[in-house]
């Protein structure tokens, strides 16, 4: 059977020929034409996230529960996937869901719906941005991510593919990852769960050549087709010549191969992504308490952080709305003082306003919708201990501080060297040169501009420092100073006028 | 309400958690740095200092720490002194005058506004606020939050009437003079226990120009050390003027 559509060739005359020469001009072509071209482009890489559960993921990720997804095939519920709870009761992949429900009748069925798997693809693609420029789409349950690109930033693939898996278990999404060089193995080899990254074109044939036919993205016309083939193995199609590929199955599915092979490039569409981040979920339990809500918030935060680190800003308000059956919504919004884009920060914000929260009703479901966003202020680890980022602000706070205070008001000091204790001290600005001489004698820390009479009894503890000079301008001193506290403790800078009276002057306070 | 929800509640605080190690830097006072948790003043909190009667040595507290962080090239900024702060005597005590901000504010308002403004903008690492009668505990609450953001060491003067208020500052110290020594009575204390400190004043060293040469050598070895940071294990034992303290009080 493996042989026949090749036997027939040499049996045909002219066309065969002709045939033969198209195929060997056709093997050429696609041979040379893309290393001329891919030569200057740079080389592709592509993750794919294969995700089979991703509506039953998104309802319940924990997976305790009897939760199952029902899809209508010609008017029979079967069951597309279910819970670890739900196959606990023996309910399993197409089961009929009556059948289901005699076997648990406390399950909670689902129904698919392919607008819903979009958005949640949709969401997901939006979530995966912050790992490259390039992401795709491919429904039902693929998103292709490009990784070549982002290399460099996450240092390996493995390192960026273990990052993308854990971040998405996160999420509470299990997914298998398949790496290739071009779109359509990535998807291939994701669907086998094949654990070993293909990294370059030449390794792919060798690759796919085991894996089974039945996981080709063709109509199940063409799967049908090859089983009855005898073609059970992606091997097999290696060897056939197009043309006979083309006749049998139509010329799409040619193109697939070769697309497939990575002889003809595959184009992809980038994902476009929204200008604000909406969020629901329709929970398929009730709950009546926040706490239960934990999951649910932390992975909306998550996409939040996501959706904003890849636009490089933060969010400065958001609401959360909670959805119950009849009453009205309970609405809570949540502003932030400085827009910020942190997980832990959104959702420890949110859950405590969350505890706060008295429910007026159990809730059926959540809604998120952020749309203001501006950028952060970013502190990077410094290099150079702060210093060049410390200068630039502080200019900024001084320029802040003199437009509210007006420019005296701010000042740094300097010692004068002068023995007179009003002269031994001016102010400074910061930015002018600073130069100041150490090695003073006992000082007080504050000192009075102008010394005050002093009425109250002290007591002297210190010996007596004179002070006399300044006689060449006209504040000439003559001082006596000594360190006295008074009966409270608090401790002065005094000094008497040699040859005056004996009355003592303040001049300074030991704080 | 099922008692893993109340214990799930952020709003609780659980007696045996671990608190996380703080950041904060040595007090330069031995006794001070091991009343208080994690060993020394806090940053990313609001310390509040209440004061019956001033000079007393409430600002020579603070001294040692505020030297050693001039001495890193860190800003300090004075918001508000009562008095004007003379130059001579923090080169006396280590501070490197370059790096120390002194703003003077009309009114309280202003004051607490520059606080604020200086705080949040994480360029001063520590600011010392003299606030009037005016501070309550709303204003209190925005120092305290204004100094988390900008992780740095609020201090904040109060009337010692403040003392009977409540307040959300971290730490919360009386300071009064009793018998030649500077009291301080921890009233809250985030994270440790209260307690009672007698702590020596500093500030007396009658021969004057005798005596400054050490107090220099000292002020430099405490910033230094201060600079290996591991409060604990802080080598210090003399404050840098207790030399002069001890030998020629009369």
């Amino acid at each position: 059977m493996n042989q026949s559509p090749n036997k027939k060739q040499p049996g045909e005359t002219q066309t065969g020929e002709k045939q033969t020469r198209e195929k060997q001009t056709r093997e050429k072509q696609p041979e040379e034409k893309p290393t001329s071209e891919k030569q200057p482009r740079r080389k592709q890489l592509w993750a794919s996230l294969y995700l089979p559960n991703l509506q039953l993921e998104s309802v319940n990720p924990e997976q305790s529960a009897p939760i199952a997804i029902i899809e209508r095939v010609s008017n029979r519920q079967l069951i597309n996937s279910c819970t670890t709870g739900a196959t606990a009761f023996g309910i399993n992949r197409s089961m009929t869901l009556n059948s289901a429900y005699a076997l648990c009748p406390a399950l909670t069925a689902v129904e698919y719906s392919d607008e819903k798997q979009q958005q949640l693809l949709q969401q997901l693609g939006e979530w995966a941005t912050q790992f490259s420029s390039v992401v795709s789409l491919h429904p039902p349950n693929h998103l292709l991510i490009e990784i070549a690109g982002s290399k460099r930033l996450f240092e390996s693939y493995q390192i960026l593919i273990k990052l993308i898996y854990s971040e998405l278990l996160k999420l509470g999404f299990n997914a298998q990852t398949g790496v290739a060089p071009n779109p359509l193995a990535a998807n291939l080899l994701a669907c086998a769960a094949c654990r070993t990254a293909v990294t370059q074109q030449e390794k792919l044939a060798e690759q796919l050549k085991d894996l089974p036919v039945t996981l080709l993205d063709v109509d199940a016309k063409i799967k049908a087709g090859l089983k009855q083939s005898g073609m059970h193995k992606i091997g097999a199609l290696l060897n056939i010549s197009p043309a006979s590929l083309t006749r049998r199955f139509g010329p799409g599915f040619n193109r697939y191969l070769d697309c497939l092979l990575g002889r003809h490039p595959y184009p992809v569409k980038p994902i476009r992504s929204s200008e604000f981040f909406e969020r629901a979920l329709d929970l398929p339990v009730e709950v009546d308490d926040t706490n239960a809500l934990q999951f649910a918030t932390q992975r909306m935060c998550n996409e939040l952080s996501a959706f904003l680190i890849t636009r490089d800003c933060g969010v400065n308000s958001y609401t959360f709305t909670l959805r119950h059956e009849q009453l009205q919504h309970t609405c809570i919004t949540i502003r932030f003082l400085q827009a910020t884009s942190q997980v832990q920060h959104l959702h420890q914000v949110l859950s405590e306003r969350l505890s706060q929260t008295e429910l007026p009703a159990p809730v059926c479901g959540l809604h998120m919708l952020a749309d203001t966003f501006s950028s952060i202020e970013r502190d990077g680890a410094d290099f150079f201990h702060k210093s060049q980022r410390q200068q630039k602000s502080l200019s900024e706070v001084i320029d802040k501080l003199c437009g509210r205070l007006g420019q005296d008001a701010l000042h740094t000091l300097l010692t004068v060297e002068d023995h007179r204790p009003e002269k031994a001290w001016k102010k400074s600005f910061p930015d002018c040169p600073q130069d100041y001489s150490p090695d003073w004698p006992q000082r007080p820390l504050w000192i009075l501009d102008k010394p005050k009479l002093c009425n109250c009894r002290l007591q002297r503890i210190s010996s007596i420092e004179r002070i006399e000079t300044g006689w060449w301008d006209d504040t000439d001193i003559r001082r006596d100073y000594f360190i006295a506290d008074d009966s409270q403790g608090t401790r002065y800078w005094v000094f008497k006028i040699r040859g005056e009276s004996n009355e003592l002057y303040i001049h300074g306070v030991f704080a | 309400m099922t008692v893993e929800a109340l214990l799930k509640h952020p709003a609780l605080w659980k007696g045996r958690q671990q608190h996380e190690k703080r950041e904060t830097f040595s007090t330069g006072h031995p006794e001070l740095d091991a009343a208080l948790p994690s060993g020394g003043w806090p940053v990313g909190a609001l310390t509040e200092l209440m004061v019956a009667h001033e000079g007393v040595g409430e600002f020579t507290l603070l001294l040692p720490a505020l030297a050693a962080l001039t001495q890193q090239q860190q800003w300090i900024a004075l918001v508000a002194p009562p008095y004007t702060p003379y130059a001579p005597a923090l080169v006396n005590a280590g501070i490197a005058l370059e790096r120390l901000l002194v703003i003077d504010c009309n009114d309280a308002k202003d004051a607490y506004w520059t606080t604020e403004q200086l705080l949040r903008s994480a360029v001063f690492s520590s600011v010392v606020l003299w606030a009037d009668k005016s501070s309550d505990e709303r204003r209190q609450r925005r120092l305290q939050l204004a100094a988390e953001q900008g992780r740095s060491w609020a201090v904040c003067y109060r009337s010692h009437r403040a003392a009977r208020t409540s307040s959300p500052a971290g730490l919360r110290i009386v300071l009064q003079h009793s018998n030649q020594h500077l009291k301080a009575d921890i009233i809250k204390n985030r994270g440790g226990r209260l307690s009672t400190l007698q702590l020596k004043r500093n500030n007396v060293a009658p021969n004057n120009v005798g005596n400054i040469a050490p107090i220099k050598r000292n002020a430099a070895a405490a910033a230094r050390d201060k600079l290996k940071d591991n409060p604990k294990d802080n080598p210090i034992q003399d404050h840098p003027h207790s030399e002069g303290n001890n030998h020629n009080i009369h």
